[in-house]
């Protein structure tokens, strides 16, 4: 279940809960109060009809109680019911359902159900009409000097407060419905934004682990924001360290003077590139470069000429090759050169002849032109060669290199493995 | 850990929600299932058999019917009162009971619907015959008069000097002011024309306004007048004293309770005076149904006549 999932769900059920009770609270009040107050309105509508007929009822003139219940409680010819409804208002009375006089027995003497049937010809016996509903009844006793002459009983319909309830009832729902929504519509949207935030961080997370590094957009101030400004922060500072560790890396894995590998390097460097050129079938060349001509440059003009002249062949090796073939510093004036991904024999060939080309171009210091060097390579290529080890890859490489010296140096001898001898093994190639 | 936790947090809320909506459903229901059977009674509950009146040994509560002279609602703030004191006193249940005219009282004196009543002595004598009050007590010092009032200035010095005049009276069956004056107008052999007015103060108003010559009252009524209007007035002349309103009781009542009661009448003046004033009574002695003889003397049939009760 996702955060957002369970925040929806919860405000959801909170408001409905909540809203449920706050409607049954309120109609519940409602209900009763209205109840009271029509009790209230039963009782005293029983008192007046009470006082109306009292003469009538002590006299027993049952004429004049029928005439009386007749017309409700609006027997205008009687003053005391006139003066008792003409009283501010208490003129707009529930309508009297029923109104039923009783003798001190509670035997009936009139009941205005029986008297309405009677006036329609009716002869079926009244019934209280089944839209009626609830019916609130009050009676009062007829009463003088402590003896009871008999009783009032008034029945009033509550429909009316019913359909007062009714319409609350739609209304409070309605209001309620519509609360519902919209705090439904804002906990998706808080979700949403809150989960949005919360998912670039994560993503940001993940990216950083993979080893980019992407700013987030940190913007307001609130708890989100601040938590991706120091999320920010925080990889920027990992990202410095980490950039400071791989160049201290770089460091201790690089020749010093030319910023080229080291021999260390050499061995595991050179397997992997091997597996790399098994499993693309390509071919793979390892050339092993000795510089002709640098000994007299650093005997006659110093160490620092000759090691400006190390960095100036390292620089043009550099721009000579792609950025995945390696270059190391063997060590003195040697170089290894691994150049991966080739075609042909001849390709490697043709590559190395116009570093040769570039190594023998002057070399400029401190406005002077330097004694041009040269260099003898030699070149073994993997898996042509039938070696399978990178020590055994490195040493052929070497022998083919002192073969080409002593053919006198500034060229390219290709090792050949049928031919084991010192001379023998190797064959010349042709200056170019 | 965490996943768990928070189920149990939603699982927690879910069921307190439920427990919410399914208490506010059934108090709703309690709610609705209270109000759909009234407590008290259906309105088609048939008539309420109520008991019978409490408080007495006796297995009936007995009537007494009060001649309506005032409104119903007077009548029972001047009896209800003195009636609960008698009960007390006589341990005879009584109830108070009247009729809304004198009509439809003399109709239940006639039926006997009244178990004791007090009536006037017209009334007395009549129902007396049948179906057979008989009296039980009557005011002891009241005699009952009726008289004639005409205006100071009148030359009216006797009831002759009335011949062919247009006399006002109160009600046919007023029986002081309406009945014994035309009865002994009649007996005298003096012609006249009647008109009726609502009460005693419209007979004063009338002749004090010069509108008749003359008209019949009581003292009481007419000294309870405006003296205003009093003033204007002269007593003409004055019927003799006769005996006044009985009290009387029906012969369905036992012996025994109609003694009781009438031993209970005698102790009023003592035990409860203000009750026997409230009720415009002086104190009261026993009575014979031959008390009534100078009403008789009268002739029942003419006095029938002049209060417009049907014959019998």
């Amino acid at each position: 279940m996702s955060i957002r999932f369970k925040t929806i769900l919860g405000i959801a059920l909170i408001e409905v809960v909540f809203l449920s009770l706050l409607l049954w609270v309120s109609l519940d009040y409602l209900r009763s109060t209205n109840e009271e107050q029509l009790r209230g309105r039963a009782h005293t509508t029983a008192h007046l009809i009470a006082i109306a007929i009292k003469n009538a009822l002590i006299a027993q003139d049952l004429a004049t109680l029928e005439a009386l219940a007749r017309e409700g409680v609006s027997h205008r010819n009687d003053r005391d019911t006139r003066l008792a409804l003409e009283q501010p208002g208490i003129s707009h009375f529930e309508k009297v359902n029923r109104l039923l006089i009783l003798d001190p027995r509670g035997g009936v003497l009139i009941d205005s159900a029986r008297l309405e049937s009677a006036n329609n010809q009716d002869p079926a016996p009244s019934a209280p009409s089944p839209d009626a509903g609830t019916l609130i009844q009050a009676q009062v006793s007829v009463e003088e000097s402590g003896q009871i002459f008999g009783h009032v009983r008034v029945i009033l319909s509550a429909a009316r407060i019913q359909d007062l309830i009714r319409s609350a009832e739609y209304q409070l729902f309605l209001i309620a419905a519509v609360e519902l929504l919209l705090s439904t519509i804002f906990s998706v949207l808080l979700g949403n934004w809150l989960v949005r935030g919360l998912k670039r961080l994560q993503e940001g997370v993940e990216r950083f682990v993979e080893g980019q590094w992407v700013e987030l957009p940190c913007v307001g101030d609130d708890e989100l924001a601040r938590l991706t400004c120091s999320f920010n922060q925080m990889v920027f500072d990992l990202a410095t360290q980490r950039q400071r560790a791989e160049k201290l890396q770089r460091i201790a894995e690089s020749d010093h003077l030319t910023g080229l590998l080291n021999r260390k390097e050499l061995l595991p460097e050179l397997k992997r590139m091997m597996a790399e050129a098994d499993r693309n079938q390509n071919l793979l060349a390892v050339a092993y470069l000795d510089l002709d001509g640098f000994k007299p440059i650093n005997d006659e003009l110093g160490h620092a000429v000759g090691d400006h002249v190390l960095k100036e062949v390292a620089q043009r090796l550099r721009q000579a090759f792609r950025q995945h073939d390696l270059i190391f510093r063997a060590g003195g004036d040697e170089f290894v050169l691994c150049i991966g991904d080739l075609g042909t024999i001849e390709t490697s060939l043709l590559l190395l002849e116009r570093v040769l080309d570039n190594l023998r171009a002057p070399i400029l210091h401190e406005g002077a032109l330097l004694p041009p060097v040269g260099a003898s390579l030699g070149l073994v290529v993997y898996p042509l060669c039938d070696l399978d080890s990178p020590e055994g890859l490195i040493a052929s490489a070497d022998q083919a290199m002192y073969a080409a010296k002593r053919a006198g140096g500034n060229r390219v001898q290709l090792y050949e493995p049928g031919r084991p001898g010192a001379d023998a093994g190797l064959a010349g190639t042709p200056e170019l | 850990m965490n996943l768990t936790r928070t189920d149990t947090f939603f699982r927690l809320l879910l069921g307190l929600g439920l427990l919410l909506i399914s208490l506010s459903l059934r108090a709703a229901d309690v709610d609705t299932s209270s109000q759909a059977s009234p407590p008290t009674v259906s309105p088609e509950h048939p008539l309420d058999p109520a008991p019978r009146a409490t408080g007495t040994t006796l297995d009936r509560v007995y009537s007494f019917g009060v001649v309506p002279q005032q409104a119903a609602t007077r009548l029972a703030q001047m009896w209800v009162p003195l009636l609960q004191r008698l009960q007390v006193l006589s341990g005879v249940p009584l109830q108070f009971a009247t009729a809304k005219d004198i009509p439809t009282f003399e109709q239940g004196l006639a039926a006997g619907r009244y178990d004791f009543a007090y009536m006037n002595p017209f009334h007395f004598v009549v129902f007396n015959a049948a179906p057979g009050y008989r009296a039980l007590a009557r005011d002891r010092d009241q005699r009952l008069k009726g008289i004639m009032v005409v205006v100071k200035e009148a030359p009216y010095t006797a009831l002759e000097d009335l011949a062919n005049q247009e006399l006002v009276f109160p009600a046919p069956g007023a029986f002081a002011a309406s009945i014994l004056t035309r009865a002994e107008l009649e007996r005298r052999g003096i012609p006249f024309q009647t008109r009726f007015v609502a009460s005693h103060d419209s007979v004063y108003l009338n002749v004090a306004g010069g509108h008749f010559a003359a008209g019949g009252g009581i003292r009481r009524t007419l000294e309870a007048l405006n003296p205003e209007v009093r003033g204007q007035l002269r007593v003409l002349w004055e019927t003799p004293g006769f005996t006044p309103h009985a009290i009387a009781v029906s012969p369905g009542v036992a012996e025994q309770d109609a003694r009781a009661v009438g031993q209970a009448l005698l102790t009023l003046a003592d035990e409860a005076p203000e009750l026997l004033a409230n009720a415009a009574l002086g104190p009261l002695t026993l009575a014979k149904d031959s008390d009534w003889d100078d009403i008789r003397a009268l002739d029942v049939d003419r006095l029938r006549r002049l209060s417009e009760m049907p014959a019998p």
